[in-house]
């Protein structure tokens, strides 16, 4: 077991099991290889905190892409699916990572690098969509959902 | 800005010790070869945006706008 001071969650302790690895890191940020992926609160449909072990102060919110977006289809390349370790759909899961701003109507979630994630491995790229996707790096969070007003915590 | 017209094969030359050729055209896409000096720096530009966005990301979230995140719908 490990102890962790996060940059969202406070100190927390996890288990190796636990880490997500990301041989390549993330964008500008490749030296990064391992992350935790936290749930900000203790609710299923909760955003996450991707927090590096290495850097504490390091950590991304992180949404699941198809509650912003059902229809969500980013479509992998051949090269990604590969040093994925070529899983199948079921096993893939998909994060985007949130640029959150004061105001909150400023703040954008990137559709076009979602992280990919081998769920039986815990192996993760942040992959690069292709132009003609539709998807881009700012899609403003106020245009995909509406706030639900006073929902309990 | 300059726009040139190249066909598969030919190349461009910009200033003395960089080549770029096409080697490849696909109905959407083309694929070029460059020949640079080592230390040269080259990305795909839209990297360059990936590499800003998730700097910007990792600035931290302002605390009033994680609690409103928090109330966005859950399904």
């Amino acid at each position: 077991m490990m102890k962790i001071q996060t940059k969202y969650c406070g100190e927390i302790t996890y288990e190796s099991d636990q880490l997500l690895h990301f041989p390549e890191g993330l964008f500008g940020f490749e030296e990064e290889h391992t992350f935790l992926l936290l749930r900000l609160e203790d609710d299923e449909a909760s955003p996450f905190c991707l927090q590096s072990t290495q850097t504490p102060e390091l950590a991304f919110i992180v949404l699941d892409p198809f509650q912003l977006v059902p229809d969500y289809a980013p479509e992998l390349s051949d090269a990604d699916c590969a040093r994925l370790g070529d899983p199948t759909g079921e096993h893939i899961a998909l994060y985007a990572i949130c640029v959150l701003r004061e105001p909150m109507n400023e703040s954008t979630v990137n559709l076009r690098c979602p992280i990919a994630m081998h769920m039986e491995t815990q192996i993760a790229f942040q992959v690069m969509l292709t132009g003609d996707s539709g998807y881009t790096f700012r899609h403003r969070l106020s245009d995909l959902a509406t706030a639900k007003g006073d929902t309990s915590c | 800005m300059l726009i040139l017209q190249r066909r598969k094969g030919e190349s461009i030359q910009i200033g003395n010790d960089i080549t770029i050729t096409v080697t490849e055209l696909g109905a959407d896409r083309v694929r070029l070869a460059i020949d640079a000096p080592r230390k040269t720096v080259i990305k795909r530009t839209e990297l360059l945006e990936a590499v800003r966005m998730n700097r910007e990301a990792a600035t931290g979230a302002p605390a009033g706008v994680l609690q409103t995140l928090l109330k966005y719908p859950k399904e």
